[in-house]
């Protein structure tokens, strides 16, 4: 009582800031009943939660970290997340957590494991020996990652990483090997209150051209006489086994959603490793469950980079020209790459073009005011997560073993600036959505680019590396529409996809409602575009972000040609310059006699069951259909699927 | 060439810019043709049975949207009974293989003649075996009467001979599996045996032929009689397939995959 009425006083006077230093946060105790009972505070904000008695503990933890870190930064940058102006993601661990890794399993395979990052609270594991041991490794890495990071935790180059282990295994003990890691990816289920780790693989089906000569690291040393070169067919092999693992699915015939597998595209697989993109496409056309990561294009680097495309799709890649690229390549003094993102913070662009009314000068003013907000929320995440790392409170990604480089180079973290709705902003602005009109597809480069230009100015002002990237945008594509269908109703009716009418019925009791903006600058879902045509026009965005993005092909019910998808996929690899795609398909699985059939389905055309559960891809991941947002639920009925009969 | 494309005219209201489900191994646009002899009760496409005023377009058009196609390796025409129309159908032929693109054509077989003059032009066959080569069966199946049904097994008796002896052709004969209607054991080596005799062991030995069994999927049927059937299930497909004495056999299921080799 005398807190509330000290803090009522220090508003009055303009103290702010002291406020919210003494103000305290909390839950009514009705909304904390919700929470343990699956309902309530954001329970579906993120699809990968299933309703356990850990997740019930995280949203609650959510709920006051969220309101917590609110006002504890400045108010311009709380405000404008609070208005929809930006949508800072993972805002639960905005004082606690970077984003997301790709890490190098060299790493451990040479200093071996501490899951605790100090070796204090878990044993510690020396390198390992053995191939089932550096398989447990490898996914315990990812399960201890993701305690110390809010994103999704990858691999870069598994498969060429872990041949020294695959040398002089029969294929029965490479295929035990693949499918070990597969379970132990999707049983692991402790990350981030009760759900697998948000994993991705990279699957080289050989050597790239830049591990060739690389010195072998594993079992504890830098081999002197063994180059990853010399194991090209262990590397092969261990790719065909985990997509053989990976086409067989779980025990009950249901797809491995995660690790999500991402088959690199370069010009010589297509030529010497057929069987392994055929794999792919077979798992494709199972599943859906292949990404393709496409190093064709000349955007992305070619052959002499070292890139990622992980988890929700962001790209980070390193050439000979940036720093210590050799000593990184050969693990001197073991250095080694460490790729991911620090944050991300989105931009509502629809709203930039409400506030412009038309006037593009106007609009790009616009955009660059909520991207200075962004770059503001940015740098503030920078100091505290270098704070956090300096006070060993990141212990995982600060780790030094036996006076190693840390696990994790901080700084080289990219501070990343999203957007979503680039469609509903041109569909605003120049009258057109972008499949109707050349003009609003090149109107959308034209403003991608000067916020291309406005990113490389930041990181040549702050000397931090900042980039321009799709947002996944799962809640933000809700939050942004339902707060502009609030704050600029006049326009946003106009544009907002979904179902508008329910939306407006229930817009005073919920914000979990059917509408959402289009994520990044991808064309509306439900547009009856050819699927050539929209390659035609989300191709052009991929080379102007320096972050990643993904092509949807969304594909319809049945069970498409494997081989036709292979050359499919073939084209989508050499003639375009989509660097990500993946096929999804949409799977029923009957409850009744267990069957998974694609397409969604109204009974089982096995067993004639209606009591069925539904999957289907979501932003960048697969999960149950149940447990996605109204939004998203929304979305999927609208897409436009490439129509198989 | 643009005078001839714009003069040569089809029946074909739909165009189907990609499929993975339609020609074996490659991905392909498919063109549907309307109009058809027969009024088979199980039909999926039967929609487009009548060739209607509106559905005459030049295939100029349908080239068009086949150039701008970059993704497909093949194009296939289905229908109706796209050989009613075989003059277009060879055009159109002509200048799919010009483009470098797999030309495959659907067919229920009752055209022989027809079919003669196309094969120089085509990859691919797909061809209906109904049921039994029966008039009998095939009245039933193909929703014509008796003496009809006669001339009608006569022809796909004649199509199936051409085409399982012609070269560069690959061929693939389909029956489309309707509980309680076509799928019993005696039905089916019916069919194997008259297939035996001919040429299809011989054909297939090349890799040239294929039997492939579909699934029957009631809900789009044209008659409510079939639409209240069941479709088959995935094993009931299977145990059929292993108890047909032909080699490179096929299932097609929803709940499997497309055109899936048994053996």
């Amino acid at each position: 009582m005398i807190r509330e009425i000290v803090n009522v006083k220090l508003l009055e006077h303009g103290f702010d800031v002291y406020r919210n230093v003494y103000t305290r946060v909390g839950v009514p105790l009705w909304e904390v009943f919700e929470i343990d009972n699956a309902s309530g505070f954001e329970a579906r904000e993120n699809a990968n939660l299933q309703p356990n008695p850990e997740t019930f503990h995280k949203k609650k933890a959510d709920r006051l970290s969220k309101e917590a870190y609110l006002l504890m930064m400045p108010s311009y940058i709380a405000d404008a997340h609070i208005k929809g102006d930006i949508h800072i993601h993972d805002l639960e661990y905005w004082a606690t957590r970077p984003f997301c890794q790709d890490w190098d399993l060299r790493y451990f395979f040479y200093y071996g494991l501490m899951p605790d990052g100090t070796g204090t609270h878990t044993s510690v594991a020396g390198p390992a020996k053995h191939a089932e041991v550096a398989i447990l490794h490898a996914a315990k890495v990812l399960g201890a990652a993701q305690t110390n990071f809010s994103g999704g935790q990858g691999f870069y180059n598994f498969t060429v990483f872990m041949a020294p282990y695959i040398r002089g295994l029969s294929d029965k003990e490479v295929h035990q090997l693949a499918q070990m890691f597969l379970y132990e990816m999707t049983q692991l289920y402790v990350a981030r209150g009760g759900q697998p780790v948000f994993s991705s693989i990279q699957i080289e089906s050989g050597v790239p051209k830049v591990w060739q000569d690389a010195p072998v690291v594993s079992h504890g040393k830098i081999w002197r006489d063994l180059r990853y070169g010399d194991l090209e067919d262990e590397v092969h092999r261990f790719a065909l086994a985990l997509l053989d693992e990976y086409l067989k699915g779980d025990f009950t015939g249901k797809m491995f959603n995660f690790p999500k597998p991402e088959v690199v595209q370069r010009k010589r697989y297509w030529s010497e490793f057929e069987d392994v993109m055929l794999k792919a496409a077979e798992l494709s056309a199972k599943y859906g469950s292949t990404y393709y990561d496409n190093l064709i294009p000349a955007y992305r680097g070619g052959e002499d980079g070292v890139s990622c495309y992980q988890c929700c799709a962001y790209c980070f890649s390193e050439g000979p020209g940036s720093e210590g690229f050799y000593d990184k390549i050969e693990f001197r003094d073991g250095a080694h790459f460490s790729m991911g993102g620090l944050q991300v913070v989105t931009v509502n662009l629809p709203r930039a073009a409400y506030k412009a009314r038309g006037d593009d000068d106007r609009l790009l003013e616009e955009i660059r005011q909520a991207m200075e907000i962004a770059r503001d929320a940015l740098l503030l995440k920078y100091r505290l997560m270098k704070r956090q790392w300096e006070l060993g409170l990141i212990p995982f990604a600060s780790q030094r073993p036996r006076g190693a480089p840390p696990a994790v180079d901080i700084d080289g973290l990219a501070l990343t600036i999203g957007f979503v709705g680039v469609n509903e902003m041109v569909q605003h602005h120049v009258g057109y959505e972008l499949h109707e009109h050349p003009e609003a597809q090149k109107f959308a480069l034209k403003v991608l680019i000067e916020m291309g230009k406005i990113v490389n100015e930041f990181s040549a002002q702050t000397g931090r590396r900042f980039a321009l990237a799709r947002t996944p945008a799962e809640s933000a594509a809700q939050r942004l529409a339902v707060a502009d269908l609030i704050h600029y109703p006049r326009y946003a009716k106009e544009v907002v996809k979904g179902d508008l009418e329910s939306a407006l019925k229930m817009i005073d009791e919920t914000k979990d409602l059917p509408v959402y903006y289009t994520n990044g600058p991808h064309v509306n879902v439900s547009a009856k575009v050819p699927l050539e045509q929209r390659i035609l026009i989300e191709q052009r965005f991929f080379p102007i972000l320096s972050g990643g993005n993904i092509f949807h092909v969304w594909l319809a019910e049945a069970n498409p040609d494997p081989e036709a998808l292979m050359k499919l996929n073939r084209k989508l690899a050499m003639e375009t310059w989509i660097g990500y795609w993946a096929h999804t398909k949409d799977l029923t699985l009957c409850l009744n006699c267990g069957y998974t059939v694609g397409g969604l389905q109204e009974s089982c055309p096995v067993c004639r069951s209606k009591s069925l559960k539904y999957y289907s891809r979501i932003t960048g991941y697969y999960q149950e259909v149940d447990s996605w947002n109204a939004a998203k639920k929304q979305e999927l009925r609208d897409r436009y699927r490439v129509p198989i009969r | 060439m643009s005078t001839l494309l714009s003069q040569v005219k089809a029946y074909a209201p739909d165009v189907l810019s990609l499929s993975l489900v339609d020609y074996p191994k490659e991905p392909a646009c498919v063109i549907f043709f309307s109009g058809c002899n027969l009024r088979c009760p199980y039909c999926q496409n039967w929609k487009l049975r009548e060739a209607k005023e509106e559905d005459l377009v030049s295939l100029e058009s349908i080239i068009l949207a086949l150039q701008r196609n970059f993704l497909v390796s093949a194009c296939k025409v289905t229908g109706g009974e796209p050989l009613l129309q075989v003059d277009a159908l060879i055009e159109l032929g002509k200048l799919v293989k010009a483009r470098g693109l797999k030309f495959g054509v659907d067919t229920n077989g009752t055209l022989p003649e027809n079919l003669a003059r196309l094969l120089p032009h085509v990859d691919l066959i797909s061809i209906d075996v109904k049921s039994a080569l029966k008039p009998e069966s095939y009245s039933k199946i193909a929703g014509i009467d008796l003496p009809k049904a006669n001339v009608v097994v006569k022809n796909v008796v004649k199509s199936l001979k051409q085409l399982l002896s012609c070269k560069d052709v690959y061929v693939d004969v389909r029956t489309v599996i309707i509980p309680g209607v076509n799928d019993s054991v005696s039905e089916l080596k019916s069919i194997a045996e008259d297939l035996k005799k001919l040429g299809y062991v011989e054909k297939a030995g090349k890799g040239e032929a294929s039997y492939t069994l579909v699934e029957f999927v009631p809900e789009n049927a044209y008659s409510e009689e079939f639409r209240s059937k069941r479709n088959p299930k995935v094993e009931e497909l299977l145990e059929l397939a292993s108890k047909i004495d032909l080699p490179n056999v096929h299932v097609t299921h929803r709940a499997l995959g497309f055109f899936i080799k048994v053996k």
